[in-house]
C-alpha cells in the first residue's frame, strides 16, 4: 500500500510547481562514518558539489534527481521531494556490480544487463584438471547442461544452453574466442581463459543470428594487465581410477553356463583365469604445466603462455598430449588507433581407445565384460596372436582392440585474430576484426597382418584421413556511445563475413608386406582413395541500440541479418528486444533497505541455428562410384543421393525471457532468476519418403521443438572474518517437447546392437531422448523368459505392445559450490547433479541376455532354473535367441546423481612476499575429481552417452569408456 | 569532420553488400548437381553419359547387400539347405520363421529393393528424353529394356517374399517444399494385390524382351535370354502356375545358345561367363569391385552365415552325389574357433560354391543357369502330362554328375524327383524356398526337417509364415500399407 502511495507521489510530484530549495544532508558509509569528497550532483544540469571532511553536503535546487556516487561505493540516486535533509548511506559496492561483463561485440556493465547472461570465471577452471574449458560451465551457470558422455581422455563435452532446439543441426552453442567465432574449443588451453560469458537468451544472442540459437558463449582470454612483469608457473600432477567395476563371471562360472546353453562345447582344458577387468582396468595419468609472462608498459601490453597437458586414461591406450603456445599482445598505436592480436597454436596428439561397441565390433569396454575369463592376452603357442575366442574369432579379447592397431590423431591448429580499433570522434569507434582459424588433421591407422584375426583376413590394414579446414573472417563494426542529460545511448553497427573450407584426403588399404616395421600406405597392395571439397560461407549485418534513463530503465534491440550459402534463399532476419528496470532505483524502494540492488529483466528474440544444415543442401546431388572400366571408357556409375531442398530455411528460435537480479543484506546475498519459453519451429528432419523412390529421404524443414524452463542462482557470502566462506547454488530446469512434426510422424535412433532394434523415439509430445520399447512384467516362473505386456490388448504380443518406457532428460541438473577460506588455507567443496533422467543401459543386454557365448555379469548367478522360478533374470537360452533381451523397461534405469564433482584443498605458502624479492606468490594444492558419486544406476558412470552429443539418442550407455575419479597435487607460483 | 570518415565506412559496407552473392554463391566441389531446382529445368538426363551412368548405377545394385548376403540367406537360411549361422539375431529369425516386423534384415531388403526401382523408374520415365544426339534410339530403347528387366527382376524378389506390395512405376526427379506437401501422400502407395504386381513384371519383361540385345560383353545385363529365363520363372510361380508358357520361355533360353558346363565343377569360380551361365553379376575383385559376400560363406577367421545343414547333407549322402555335394560343401577343423550345436567342431561344414573368398574376391555370383531351366522345363512337361520328357531332361542334369537316371516314372514321384534335383543341382544358390514355396511344400518339407541325430529341428511353419511381415518402418510411415496376417 505504501509503494503504491509512494508511486502516486512520485508522478503527483511533477504537476507541483518549481520552487528553488536548499537540500543538504550527510554522506556515510554502512559504519556511519562520513565520506569525504563524495560526488553529489543534480542530473541534467551539471551542477554538483562534493562532501567535506565529514560528509557533509547541500545543494540548490527545485526538483530533479541528484545521484551521490564514490568510488568503490554503489552510486545511489534520490528523487528530490520536500524532504530537505537527506541522508544517505552509501554501501561498498560488490565487484561485480561493477564489473564489466563481455556481451556481442561489446562489453556492459553486469548492472546494466537487460538479458540473461551468465559469466563463469577463473575460478571455476584453476587448480582443476580441465581439458576443455567447456568442462568448467558444468554445474557453474544456471541454465547450463553440461554433460561429459564419456571419460576417454580429449574426448568432447556435450553442452545445452536451456535444452535441445534441433535434431539434426546441432544443439552446441557458438563459441567466439577474443571475437572469433568456433564450434570446438577443445584444443583451448584452460588455464588461458579469463572469463566465460554465456549468451542464455534470445536477446542477448541475437546479435549473432543465425548461429546462435543454442546460446553463445563468449570466451576472453588472459592480457597482460599491469605494468610490472609477473612470471607465473602453474602444473599438477595425479592420477585416475575407475569408480567401481562391473563383476562378471569367473572362469567356473562361466562354464557352468556355457555348458548349460551350448553343452559339450568348451574345451575341457580351457580353465585358466584371466581377471579382465583388473586388465583393462588400469591407472591413468594427468599432468599439466604452464608458464605464463605477462605485464607491459603504459602503451603496450603483452600476455604469452607455453603450457604442455598430457591426460592419460584409465583404458590404455587412449591418451591426449596438448602443447599450445598463446600470445595476446595489446598496443595503443595512438591517441586513436590500437592494435590487439591475440592468437593461440596448438599441437595435439590423440590416441584412441574404441568404445561404445559391442565385444564383436571392437568396443573395449564390452569385451573387457563379455570376453571368456579362461582366455589368455596372447595365445600360448608363442606365435604373438592375441588368443582368439573360441566361439568367434572376429569377437578378439580386449588387449587386441585395445593394441592390436596404432592408431594416432594430430592436429595442428592456428586460431587468433588482429583487431584494430579506431576512435574516430568522442565516443565514436571503428573497430576491424580479422579472424583466422586454420586446423590441419592427420590421422593414421595401422592394423598389423599378424596378431589379430581381422588383421590376418584383410592381411594388414593402413588408414590415413589429412584434412584442412581454413576459415576466415572480417569483421567491421562501428560504435557511438552517446550520453545527455539522464540519457544513455549505445550504438552499433557492424557486418561480417566468413568464409570456410574444408579439404580432406582419405586413403585406406589392405594386404601388407609381411614387415610390420612398414606401416605407410605405400606398402599396402589394395588401395582405396577419394579427396573431398567442403565448403560454405556466412555475410551478416547487424545493429544494436541501448538506452538507458537515468540507470533506472533500460531498453536493448538488436537486430542481425544473415546470409548463408547453405540457403538458396540465403537471408534471414532475427531481431530481439529486451528491457531492463531497475527498481531498486525507485525512491518507493528506499524503505526496503534490506534491499540493495534490484532489477527486473525481460526481452524477447529470434535465434537461428545453420550449423547442421549441410553445405550443399540446396542442391541435388549425384554421387560417383568406381565400376570396373568399360571399354572405350566412360567414368564411373553416377548415382543421385539426395534431393535438393531449395527452400530450406534455417530453424529458427523465439525465445521470450523474463528474470530478475536482486542483492540483499548488504550484497550478501545475491539471486539471479531466469524463466524462459523457447519455441523452435522449421526444425531440419529427415523426412522420410518412400522407399520406391531412388533416395528415401529429403531434408526439410518439418517440426518444432519447444523448451521451457526457469534457472536461479544464489551466491551468498555466508562468513567474512578470519573464516571466509561463500556458497553458490544454482539448478536449471527445463521441460522438452517436440510439439509438431510435418509429414513424418515418428522417427527412430539408437539402435542397440545386439537386439538390432531402436531405442530412441521422436515423436509429438515427447522430450527428444525418449525411449521406446516393450514393458517387461518379470520373469515368467513357468518360461523362465520375459512377459511383455500386451499393451495394446489384441491379445497377441507384436511390435504394437511398444510404448515409451523412459526418458533421458533430467527435471533438472545443478551445481553447488562451497568455499571456505581460514587464513592461508582454502578449501572448495562443489557438488554437482542431475535429477529425475533415465539411462537405457544397454551393456546389461550383453551382461543379462545369456543368449550366445559371452561372458555375463555375476547377476545371472540367479537366473531363472527349473529350480528357482522366483527371480528377476530369465533363463539362459543361448542359441542367438534375444526374445528375453529385447528393448523393454528391463533396461531402463534411473540416472539420477549427485557428485562431488571437485574438492580443492590449497595452502598459500608465500602470500604477497615481501622478503622473497624471487617468488612472490606459492600455493600448493590438492584437488579430488569425481571422488564420490550417489546414484542407483548400475553401470560404470551415470554420466553417459555411447552416442556422444546426438540430439536424439541420448543417457544410452552401451559399454562407454567411463569417467574416473581423479586426485591431483599441484602448484602455482608467481615470480 | 565526422563525413571524413563516413564516407570511407559506407564505401566499405557498400562494397560487401554488392559482393555478397558471389560471396554466398558456393557450389559443390566434390559431387555433382543433379537438377537445377528449377521448373525450367525438368530435364533429368541431359547427355548419353548422364544415362548410361544411372543405368551404371541401377546394375551396381545387383553387388549391394541384398544380392551378395540377404538373396541367398532368403533362399537358403529360410528353407532346409542351411542354418543361419554367425551371430546375428535378424538371420536367426529368418532360419527359425520367428520375423517380426522390426527385423532388420526385413527392413533392409525391402529398403535396398524398392531404392532399385526407384533408379530404375527415373531411367525407365526419363531415357527417351535425352537430348543428346549420341544417344540413338536403339540404344534408347536397349536402355529402357533393360531398365524394364530390373524393375522386374526386383519386384518379382518383393512379391515373393512379401505378397501383395505397393506398385510404385513414377519416377521423381526433384522435390521442392512447395510441390511436397501434395505429393507425399501420392508417394505412399497402399499395396496392390500380387496379381497385380505379376500383371506388372510380366508387362516390364515383354517390353525389355522386345528390345535388349541378346549377348553383351558380359553375362552380367540384361539379355534376351535372361529375359525368357525370368518369365519363365514368373509363369511357374504365379498362381494358378501357366505351365504352357513356363515351357515356351525355357524352350526360349533353351534356343538361345546355352549349353550345360561339362563339368560341375567348373561353374564355381573356374570358369565364369560360362555357355551355361544366363545371368552373373561380374566383379573384378579388388577394393572397388570385390564380392564381399563369398567371405560369409566360408573361411576360418569367424563363424560364417548359411551354415549347411544336416538335412542337406543327408540328401547329397542318400543320392550319392558326391561330385555336387563336394562342389557344394567343404568341411574344415574349426577347434577353438567356434562351436554349435548343429556339427562337431572336427568336421564342420561351409558353403564351397563361392570358393574364392579372398578380400575383395572376384567370383561372380551366377543368379540364374541353364540347369535351372531345364529343371524348370522338366516340371513343365511333368505338370503338362510328360513324364518321360521330363525324365530326360533330369537325367541330363543326372548325368553330368555321373548320376544314374532317375527311377521316378509317376507324375507324382516325377514332382518329387524334380524338386530333389532342384536342391542338389541349385543347394546355396538362392533357390529353395522360393521351389518350396510356389510348389506348396514349403510347410510339410519345413516342419519334417530334421537335425544330427535324426531329431525334428521343430519348425513351425504355418500359412501366415510363408510371407514377411511389412516392415514396421514402412507401417509407421504409410498409413495406407496393411500388415499380413499373423504379424
Amino acid at each position: 500500500m505504501n509503494k503504491i502511495l509512494t508511486l502516486f507521489l512520485f508522478f503527483f510530484s511533477f504537476t507541483v510547481v518549481a520552487q528553488e530549495k536548499v537540500y543538504s544532508g550527510k554522506v556515510t558509509g554502512a559504519d556511519g562514518v562520513g565520506l569525504t569528497g563524495a560526488i553529489v550532483e543534480l542530473l541534467g544540469t551539471g551542477r554538483g558539489t562534493t562532501t567535506d571532511f565529514d560528509g557533509a553536503w547541500s545543494i540548490v535546487a527545485d526538483t530533479g534527481v541528484i545521484r551521490i556516487s564514490y568510488t568503490g561505493f554503489a552510486s545511489q540516486d534520490i528523487e528530490l521531494s520536500d524532504q530537505l535533509t537527506i541522508n544517505i548511506v552509501l554501501l561498498e559496492a560488490p565487484e561485480f556490480l561493477e564489473e564489466v561483463v563481455v556481451i556481442g561485440y561489446g562489453v556492459q556493465k553486469k548492472k546494466d544487463l537487460t538479458t540473461a547472461v551468465v559469466t563463469v570465471d577463473q575460478e571455476a577452471i584453476k587448480d582443476r584438471p580441465i581439458v576443455s574449458p567447456a568442462e568448467a560451465l558444468q554445474g557453474k551457470a544456471a541454465g547450463v547442461q553440461v554433460v561429459q558422455y564419456s571419460g576417454k581422455p580429449g574426448s568432447d563435452v556435450s553442452v545445452r544452453v536451456r535444452g535441445s532446439t534441433s535434431v539434426l543441426a546441432g544443439n552446441e552453442p557458438l563459441y567466439v574466442v577474443d571475437g572469433v567465432p568456433t564450434t570446438d574449443i577443445r584444443g583451448l588451453n584452460p588455464n588461458d581463459v579469463a572469463s566465460m560469458t554465456v549468451l542464455k537468451d534470445a536477446s542477448s544472442a541475437a546479435i549473432y543470428g543465425a548461429r546462435a540459437a543454442n546460446g553463445v558463449v563468449l570466451i576472453t582470454t588472459k592480457r597482460g594487465v599491469g605494468e610490472t612483469p609477473v612470471v607465473s608457473f602453474n602444473m599438477y600432477a595425479g592420477v585416475s581410477k575407475l569408480r567401481e567395476p562391473i563383476e562378471v563371471l569367473n572362469t567356473k562360472k562361466y562354464r557352468e553356463l556355457i555348458e548349460e546353453i551350448m553343452p559339450g562345447s568348451l574345451d575341457p582344458a580351457a580353465t585358466d583365469f584371466n581377471d579382465w577387468n583388473e586388465f583393462v582396468f588400469g591407472t591413468g595419468i594427468n599432468q599439466s604445466y604452464q608458464l605464463s609472462f605477462s605485464g607491459g608498459t603504459e602503451k603496450s601490453k603483452y600476455y604469452v603462455s607455453g603450457a604442455y597437458l598430457n591426460e592419460q586414461g584409465i583404458v590404455e591406450p587412449a591418451r591426449f598430449d596438448r602443447y599450445s603456445i598463446r600470445l595476446n599482445l595489446d598496443n595503443e598505436l595512438t591517441s586513436w588507433l590500437n592494435i590487439a592480436t591475440s592468437f593461440n597454436i596448438l599441437h595435439s596428439d590423440t590416441k584412441d581407445t574404441p568404445d561404445n561397441a559391442s565385444s564383436g565390433r571392437g568396443g573395449v569396454i564390452m569385451s573387457t565384460l563379455n570376453t571368456p575369463p579362461f582366455l589368455n592376452v596372447y595365445k600360448k603357442d608363442g606365435s604373438g596372436q592375441y588368443d582368439p575366442n573360441p566361439f568367434q574369432p572376429s569377437w578378439e579379447n580386449p588387449a587386441a582392440y585395445m593394441f592390436g592397431a596404432d592408431q594416432l590423431a594430430i592436429d595442428d591448429r592456428l586460431f587468433g585474430n588482429l583487431v584494430a580499433g579506431v576512435k574516430i570522434l568522442e565516443g565514436l569507434q571503428f573497430k576491424s576484426n580479422l579472424g583466422i582459424d586454420i586446423n590441419n588433421h592427420r590421422w593414421d591407422y595401422y592394423l598389423d597382418p599378424y596378431r589379430t584375426n581381422f588383421g590376418r583376413q584383410q592381411n594388414g590394414i593402413g588408414r590415413s584421413d589429412k584434412s584442412n579446414t581454413t576459415s576466415l573472417l572480417w569483421e567491421n563494426t562501428l560504435s557511438y556511445l552517446k550520453s545527455f542529460d539522464n540519457h544513455n545511448f549505445t550504438f552499433l553497427v557492424g557486418n561480417s563475413i566468413q568464409r570456410s573450407k574444408w579439404n580432406d584426403s582419405y586413403i585406406e588399404g589392405n594386404d601388407y608386406p609381411g614387415d610390420t616395421n612398414v606401416t605407410t600406405l605405400n606398402a599396402a597392395n589394395s588401395i582405396r582413395a577419394s579427396t573431398d571439397i567442403q565448403e560454405w560461407s556466412l555475410a551478416s549485418f547487424f545493429g544494436r541500440v541501448t538506452y538507458d534513463l537515468a540507470n533506472k530503465y533500460y531498453l536493448t534491440a538488436s537486430v542481425r541479418r544473415d546470409g548463408s550459402s547453405k540457403l538458396a534463399e540465403p537471408w534471414g532476419t532475427m531481431p530481439s528486444f529486451s528491457a531492463g528496470w531497475r527498481i531498486s532505483a525507485e525512491s518507493f524502494m528506499d524503505g526496503v533497505t534490506f534491499i540493495d540492488d534490484l532489477k527486473l529483466r525481460g526481452g524477447w528474440g529470434q535465434n537461428g541455428n545453420q550449423e547442421g544444415i549441410p553445405n550443399y543442401a540446396q542442391y541435388g546431388l549425384v554421387n560417383y562410384y568406381r565400376r570396373p572400366p568399360t571399354n572405350p571408357l566412360s567414368g564411373p556409375s553416377a548415382v543421385q543421393v539426395t534431393y535438393g531442398n531449395p527452400d530450406l530455411r534455417w530453424e529458427t528460435t523465439a525465445q521470450s525471457n523474463i528474470g530478475f537480479d536482486v542483492a540483499m543484506f548488504n550484497y550478501r546475498v545475491n539471486v539471479n532468476f531466469d524463466a524462459y519459453i523457447k519455441k523452435t519451429s522449421d526444425v531440419l528432419l529427415n523426412v522420410q519418403l518412400s522407399n520406391s523412390l531412388p533416395i528415401t529421404t529429403i531434408q526439410t524443414n518439418a517440426g518444432d521443438i519447444e523448451n521451457r524452463g526457469i534457472e536461479f542462482n544464489i551466491s551468498t557470502i555466508n562468513i567474512d572474518k578470519t573464516v571466509r566462506w561463500n556458497s553458490d547454488l544454482n539448478m536449471s530446469f527445463n521441460k522438452n517437447e517436440v510439439t509438431a512434426l510435418e509429414y513424418t510422424d515418428v522417427y527412430y535412433f539408437g539402435r542397440i546392437y545386439s537386439n538390432n532394434q531402436d531405442v530412441s523415439i521422436l515423436k509429438v509430445g515427447l522430450p527428444l531422448g525418449s525411449f521406446f520399447g516393450y514393458v517387461s512384467e518379470g520373469v515368467d516362473p513357468e518360461t523362465g523368459d520375459i512377459k511383455y505386456k500386451d499393451v495394446n490388448n489384441n491379445g497377441i504380443f507384436d511390435t504394437g505392445d511398444r510404448t515409451v518406457i523412459g526418458n533421458a532428460q533430467p527435471d533438472f541438473v545443478w551445481g553447488f559450490t562451497n568455499t571456505v577460506g581460514w587464513k592461508r588455507f582454502d578449501l572448495n567443496v562443489f557438488f554437482q547433479g542431475s535429477q529425475g533422467n533415465d539411462i537405457y543401459n544397454a551393456t546389461r543386454i550383453d551382461l543379462e541376455g545369456m543368449f550366445d557365448s559371452k561372458n555375463q555379469s555375476v547377476d545371472v548367478l540367479r537366473r531363472w532354473t527349473p529350480e528357482n522360478t522366483n527371480t528377476d533374470i530369465p533363463r539362459a537360452v543361448g542359441g542367438g535367441n534375444v526374445d528375453n533381451v529385447r528393448n523393454s523397461t528391463r533396461f531402463v534405469e534411473d540416472g539420477s546423481y549427485v557428485r562431488l564433482k571437485s574438492v580443492t584443498l590449497s595452502y598459500a605458502l608465500l602470500q604477497d612476499n615481501p622478503k622473497l624479492n624471487a617468488i612472490r606468490n606459492l600455493s600448493i594444492y590438492v584437488t579430488g575429481q569425481n571422488l564420490l558419486t550417489f546414484t542407483n544406476y548400475r553401470g560404470l558412470d551415470p554420466e553417459v552417452n555411447a552416442f556422444g552429443n546426438s540430439a536424439t539418442e541420448l543417457g544410452i550407455d552401451y559399454g562407454t569408456y567411463p569417467q574416473a575419479r581423479t586426485l591431483i597435487f599441484g602448484v602455482n607460483v608467481d615470480f | 569532420m565526422k563525413n571524413k570518415y563516413i564516407l570511407p565506412v559506407s564505401f566499405l559496407v557498400l562494397l560487401t553488400f554488392t559482393s555478397c552473392e558471389d560471396f554466398l554463391d558456393i557450389q559443390p566441389t566434390s559431387q555433382s548437381i543433379a537438377v537445377e531446382n528449377t521448373s525450367a529445368d525438368s530435364i533429368l538426363y541431359k547427355t548419353a553419359s548422364d544415362v548410361e551412368g544411372a543405368l551404371a548405377g541401377a546394375y551396381g545394385d545387383f553387388k549391394n547387400e541384398y544380392y551378395q548376403l540377404d538373396y541367398f540367406v532368403n533362399g537358403d537360411a529360410q528353407a532346409d539347405g542351411a542354418y543361419a549361422g554367425a551371430d546375428n539375431p535378424a538371420n536367426f529369425q529368418i532360419d527359425d520363421y520367428k520375423i517380426d516386423a522390426t527385423n532388420t534384415n526385413v527392413s533392409r531388403d525391402w529398403a535396398y529393393l524398392y531404392s532399385t526401382i526407384g533408379k530404375v523408374n527415373n531411367i525407365i520415365n526419363n531415357v527417351d528424353a535425352v537430348p543428346d544426339p549420341d544417344l540413338t534410339d536403339t540404344r534408347k530403347k536397349e536402355i529402357l529394356g533393360e531398365a524394364s528387366f530390373i524393375r522386374a527382376f526386383m519386384y518379382f524378389q518383393l512379391v515373393q517374399l512379401w505378397g501383395d506390395v505397393p506398385l510404385q512405376l513414377t519416377s521423381v526427379t526433384t522435390i521442392s517444399i512447395d510441390i511436397l506437401p501434395e505429393i507425399y501422400p501420392q508417394l505412399f502407395p497402399p499395396r496392390s494385390p500380387k496379381e497385380e504386381v505379376y500383371t506388372q513384371i510380366i508387362a516390364d519383361l515383354e517390353v525389355a524382351l522386345a528390345n535388349v540385345k541378346s549377348t553383351a560383353i558380359n553375362k552380367g545385363y540384361a539379355t534376351t535370354g535372361a529375359v525368357n529365363a525370368v518369365l519363365a520363372k514368373v509363369y511357374a510361380t504365379i498362381e494358378p502356375h501357366d505351365w504352357v508358357k513356363v515351357n515356351q520361355y525355357c524352350d526360349a533360353v533353351i534356343a538361345g545358345g546355352y549349353s550345360l558346363l561339362p563339368e560341375f565343377e567348373d561353374l564355381w569360380g573356374l570358369e565364369e561367363n560360362t555357355a551355361e551361365s544366363i545371368f552373373e553379376i561380374n566383379y573384378d575383385g579388388g577394393s572397388s569391385d570385390g564380392n564381399w559376400g563369398t567371405k560369409m560363406w566360408s573361411g576360418l577367421d569367424w563363424k560364417k552365415f548359411n551354415i549347411p545343414s544336416n538335412d542337406l547333407v543327408k540328401a547329397f549322402d542318400a543320392e550319392q552325389d558326391h561330385i555336387r555335394k563336394d562342389a557344394s560343401i567343404v568341411w574344415l577343423d574349426v577347434t577353438g574357433k567356434w562351436s554349435d550345436i548343429h556339427w562337431p567342431q572336427t568336421n564342420y561344414p561351409f558353403i564351397n560354391k563361392y570358393r574364392n573368398y579372398t578380400e575383395g574376391s572376384n567370383q561372380n555370383n551366377i543368379f540364374i543357369r541353364l540347369a535351372d531351366i531345364l529343371l524348370l522345363k522338366a516340371e513343365a512337361l511333368n505338370e503338362m502330362g510328360d513324364v518321360s520328357g521330363a525324365a530326360g531332361l533330369v537325367d541330363q542334369i543326372r548325368g553330368r554328375v555321373d548320376l544314374a537316371p532317375t527311377t521316378a516314372s509317376t507324375q507324382a514321384d516325377m514332382r518329387l524327383a524334380i524338386e530333389k534335383e532342384r536342391r542338389l543341382e541349385l543347394a546355396f544358390e538362392g533357390h529353395r524356398w522360393y521351389d518350396l514355396k510356389r510348389t506348396g511344400r514349403a510347410i510339410e518339407v519345413m516342419n519334417n526337417a530334421t537335425g544330427v541325430g535324426g531329431e525334428n529341428l521343430g519348425y513351425m511353419l504355418n500359412d501366415n509364415r510363408l510371407v514377411w511381415p511389412i516392415p514396421q518402418a514402412e507401417l509407421d510411415k504409410n498409413t495406407e500399407l496393411t500388415q499380413n496376417p499373423g504379424y
